[in-house]
């Protein structure tokens, strides 16, 4: 038995969604819109989902969004979510797993950086 | 050589076969692909130090003594690998010819995450239909079982998705797959026992599998006790990580030694993509890729999939295999089907008789190769394990990569 062991630290240009990416980190939901038929999508892909158009425009959103489904891990949460705005959803992990709610907000979460987070809004809470 | 194509019109009918060479509007190609043979390695947790290479050598080895052929008689090889993380070997088809002793013969590597191997396979078949090659062999392989620690391949497997997005939020592929199928259950009804009763029976059919990874006797109140890997899913609903390799070598039946035994032919194949992210799909229960694989293998094999009498499906979980056999058009209700026992073992439509990626294992770029493999024995009565009750004329293969992304479905038909 050989053992090998392979230290990588990857370096990733994001391209053309390197603004997406600088605003996950300040906490912003920052999307696509279509110039051919005006879809919102977040978070972008670079490509129209409904018409192919490449004709996007950056456009922010607010960040709210509600979730469709929820699967929890023994240590985590993650969710498949539609942003206000947004005609897709979004995979998401859920910063404050043991909140069950249906409503929350993107946030920068430390556990997955340049990951999508969201923080769940406790019941009774309004600012969501 | 002579290349026999069926032009096959657009609702599947066969209109004329012939020598023309010609294939009409792009699809309804009548293939005359055979597996000429087979072999696999047991899938498991390799714990006897053997080597990939080993395993290659093994199956290859099998296939050749199984289709009765010399190695000379291999003019191309095509390798399914996912991920050179395992192996720590890039370039592995070279590596492969070499350890294979087939230097010489022409050799690529496909990959397409899960469906590696069915895809190999197809690559195999279009060498052989467009006269690149007389006698191909298509290898899979991969070490994921025992060459990484098991965080290390789920942090690997994460990626398989939108690495961008899904990725960097740390999700795992249970956690994917656990997110599609809650959107299947709620658009269907499906339950979690219907979900359990997939991974029972799975294992159970590998029971009779000598080479399966998991074997069990086990029973749907086993599945609800094991622990919960990502809701609603728990551990005996996930396939295993396996070692192992497969191998089936594809020609033309004038190209082949007349052995006086029936084979198989690969009657129709079909190949599409879905949006990768789940979020990008309008309805993520729904393999929509998987639905279009399907229509182009049946058109292409001039059938309909009322025709199909024995199936080996990707179950890389237990709701996946229904979603599957949702997308790929064998049933019209699932879920009435699955609780009527119409998947069974003795039912109308005997699904992973193997006991599919969940009882015999999923060593991936070998998956589909051995899928592939197990379908032709089963359609001859000559796998070793279960086969159907009669003998069906056509069987259907199913596979994908990522979360039914990018998939490949074979028609294999009895010659």
């Amino acid at each position: 038995m050989t053992t090998r062991r392979l230290t990588l630290e990857h370096s990733l240009p994001k391209g053309r969604l390197n603004p997406y990416f600088e605003a996950l980190a300040q906490g912003t939901a920052l999307a696509e819109c279509c110039g051919s038929c005006d879809r919102v999508q977040f978070p972008p892909g670079g490509i129209c989902g409904q018409c192919g158009a490449a004709d996007l425009a950056w456009t922010s959103l607010s960040g709210t969004a509600v979730v469709i489904h929820r699967t929890d891990t023994p240590d985590r949460a993650f969710a498949l979510v539609r942003f206000e705005g947004a005609r897709n959803s979004a995979v998401v992990a859920i910063a404050n797993p043991d909140v069950r709610s249906n409503r929350g907000r993107l946030v920068i979460s430390p556990t997955c950086a340049q990951g999508l987070a969201i923080e769940l809004k406790c019941k009774g809470s309004g600012d969501v | 050589m002579r290349t026999e194509f069926v032009a096959v019109g657009s609702h599947g009918t066969v209109l004329s076969a012939g020598g023309s060479g010609r294939c009409r509007n792009g699809k309804g190609v009548g293939m005359k692909v055979l597996v000429a043979g087979g072999a696999m390695t047991p899938f498991n947790r390799r714990k006897d130090g053997s080597s990939w290479r080993d395993w290659c050598r093994d199956a290859f080895v099998g296939a050749l003594t199984d289709a009765a052929l010399e190695r000379s008689a291999i003019d191309a090889l095509v390798v399914a690998s996912e991920s050179d993380f395992f192996t720590l070997q890039l370039n592995p088809a070279s590596m492969i010819a070499d350890t294979l002793g087939l230097v010489g013969c022409r050799s690529c590597r496909v990959e397409g995450g899960g469906a590696s191997g069915h895809l190999a396979v197809h690559a195999g078949t279009a060498m052989v239909l467009s006269g690149q090659a007389c006698r191909v062999a298509a290898v899979g392989v991969e070490a994921s079982a025992t060459h990484l620690d098991g965080k290390t391949v789920g942090i690997l497997l994460s990626h398989s998705f939108d690495s961008w997005t899904d990725g960097f939020t740390g999700v795992s592929s249970t956690s994917i797959y656990a997110l599609s199928a809650m959107a299947f259950m709620e658009r269907t009804g499906a339950t979690v026992n219907d979900l359990a009763a997939v991974a029972v029976r799975n294992r159970q059919n590998a029971r009779a599998n000598p080479n399966a990874h998991l074997p069990l006797d086990i029973r749907e109140e086993d599945v609800a006790a094991s622990p919960v890997v990502s809701s609603p899913y728990r551990r005996l609903d996930c396939s295993p990580l396996s070692d192992g390799a497969a191998c089936v070598i594809l020609s033309r039946p004038e190209d082949l030694p007349n052995t006086g035994r029936a084979r198989v032919r690969i009657s129709g194949t079909g190949a599409a993509s879905d949006r990768v992210r789940l979020g990008d799909r309008a309805d993520p229960g729904r393999f929509r890729a998987k639905e279009s694989a399907a229509r182009r293998a049946l058109a292409a094999a001039g059938i309909t999939a009322e025709a199909i009498g024995v199936a080996e499906v990707y179950d890389s979980y237990s709701g996946a295999q229904l979603q599957a056999l949702e997308a790929l058009g064998l049933t019209s209700d699932v879920v009435a089907d699955e609780r009527a026992g119409r998947f069974a073992s003795r039912g109308e439509l005997p699904v992973n008789l193997s006991g599919g990626l969940l009882g015999q294992g999923a060593p991936v770029g070998a998956t589909g190769v051995a899928q592939v493999l197990a379908t032709a024995q089963q359609l001859l009565g000559s796998f070793p394990g279960l086969n159907p009750r009669w003998g069906p004329k056509y069987g259907l293969v199913d596979s994908h990569g990522g979360i039914a992304t990018t998939c490949a479905v074979s028609v294999l038909e009895v010659q």
